[in-house]
């Protein structure tokens, strides 16, 4: 199989770090924390692998940060807090600076997500709702929809690529899929087969298929499937199951955009990589997964999220319990 | 106050040698299920003035350690079927390993089998570590958690 090899070791958060992701053009690194406060990294221009934090958001949250991520046009920083707020921050001066909460969950904001336009947001929390925002021309930010559904909190949740359709994954060990119809969004799917809270998902590439990981110690891949019959329509079917890979929790899950290797992070402190066997690969009607590297033990607490490099496809960041991000270069079989 | 009379263990202690102690120092990594009932002992119930053991809620015999992976399992025996305190105790005691342990070690909460009618509820609700460490966030909740814990130690 393949290696990961650790490329730097970034301290300086003084709590549990829940959360990673990187600015689309692969340069930053922005980590939510525990401790109340985003931090943002970068490798330090002419010194390759030291790294150093630039910029510390702190102050505008009162609990902790759960999730940062950055728009896809580079413009936007949003960060999801226990706090009840999620703050939009204006990230394209040179200044990192907040613009303005968006308020309307009960309590905790577990999970924030932008669409591929950059115009659209959806948060999800502890109050069981999935919430849809939308970016208008004066630079307010409007409620579009509050979606029911869900029995219990809503860990995350995740647009598709081309905005096709929402995803939100939840503590009733189901995954829903909201769409836009005519009026407003509703759910086309509830997509049952975790027997755990599902903590994430995460799609491919092009969209046609997504994985979720879960409490119950499994990955599920799920696939895009025609309704016979029914011109343009779609339905999510679980076509694969790793199930004997992890010993606990598996509590993040990314799918690189443009390798389609899938890391994990979980509550057993590791990173793991796999990847779609050549033979029976995506196209086939039961892809296989394979492990293909695993860390080998350097985070000393829970892996919360891992995520890939958008631009560098072999870089990886996993951030854990142990208040540190870890920078990972996976190294392919030679 | 819902088991308005508990029954209350007599509680006999029992100092370890000298051997014993000066052998868990040289293999500090290593924990036996006697050090952790040591730390969960003295948790004072949210109800009564009394210690979980003096009521039975945690047994040495409840406890099961493995340290190859560093996996620590405590049950605990709420004193009534239907005890809504049950999540305060669970999150005491996980609260009260996390503060003494390393964070290598994983801790896992669970009521005893068959000894409350929301086993399934409470066992989810007291493993996921996103809901209880955002409890502990509640002012109101970290100050009964903290004055359970008060006499520890």
């Amino acid at each position: 199989g393949g290696r990961l090899e650790e490329v730097a070791c970034l301290s300086g958060h003084e709590e549990r770090i829940w959360n990673a992701n990187w600015s689309p053009c692969g340069k930053y690194l922005a980590t939510a924390s525990a401790d109340k406060t985003v931090r943002i990294w970068r490798e330090i221009p002419g010194q390759s692998g030291k790294w150093e934090c630039c910029s510390l958001l702190e102050g505008t949250h009162n609990r902790t940060v759960r999730e940062v991520e950055w728009s896809p046009d580079g413009k936007f920083l949003a960060t999801a807090s226990f706090d009840a707020t999620t703050y939009i921050w204006a990230a394209d001066r040179s200044e990192i600076t907040p613009l303005l909460p968006l308020e309307g969950h009960e309590n905790e904001v577990k999970s924030v997500s932008w669409d591929a336009t950059s115009r659209s947001l959806a948060t999800s929390g502890r109050d069981k709702s999935v919430w849809i925002w939308q970016l208008e021309p004066d630079g307010e930010w409007e409620v579009v929809s509050v979606l029911h559904g869900h029995s219990q909190d809503v860990k995350s949740v995740q647009w598709h690529p081309k905005r096709e359709c929402l995803l939100s994954a939840s503590y009733d060990d189901t995954i829903r899929v909201w769409k836009e119809g005519d009026d407003d969004w509703y759910c086309s799917e509830t997509l049952k087969g975790h027997t755990g809270t599902v903590w994430e998902t995460s799609f491919c590439g092009d969209g046609a298929h997504f994985v979720s990981c879960s409490d119950d110690k499994t990955l599920r891949f799920w696939r895009r499937s025609a309704v016979k019959g029914i011109p343009n329509a779609f339905r999510w079917e679980s076509v694969s199951i790793v199930g004997d890979e992890h010993l606990r929790t598996i509590f993040s899950v990314d799918w690189n955009k443009s390798n389609g290797l899938i890391a994990t992070g979980d509550g057993d402190n590791h990173v793991r990589v796999f990847q779609m066997d050549a033979v029976w690969g995506l196209d086939s009607d039961t892809p296989q997964v394979v492990a293909v590297a695993r860390d080998s033990d350097t985070h000393t607490g829970d892996v919360n999220c891992v995520r890939w490099n958008p631009v560098h496809a072999d870089m990886l960041v996993s951030v854990s319990d142990d208040c540190t991000a870890r920078i990972w270069r996976y190294v392919p079989p030679s | 106050m819902e088991n308005i009379n508990p029954e209350i263990k007599e509680v006999v202690r029992t100092d370890r040698t000298l051997e014993d102690n000066a052998f868990i120092e040289e293999i500090e990594d290593e924990i036996d299920t006697e050090e952790v009932f040591d730390l969960i002992r003295d948790i004072t119930d949210p109800e009564h003035p009394l210690t979980l053991e003096q009521l039975n809620v945690v047994k040495k015999q409840q406890i099961s350690v493995e340290n190859k992976r560093r996996l620590i399992k405590v049950e605990f025996t709420p004193t009534i079927p239907h005890c809504s305190m049950s999540t305060i105790i669970g999150l005491c005691i996980r609260v009260r390993l996390m503060r003494s342990l390393p964070n290598r070690w994983k801790v896992d909460v669970k009521i005893f089998p068959g000894t409350h009618q929301s086993e399934d509820a409470l066992n989810k609700q007291l493993n996921d570590k996103e809901r209880c460490i955002a409890a502990l966030e509640n002012p109101a909740l970290r100050k009964v958690v903290n004055r359970c814990l008060e006499d520890c130690d």
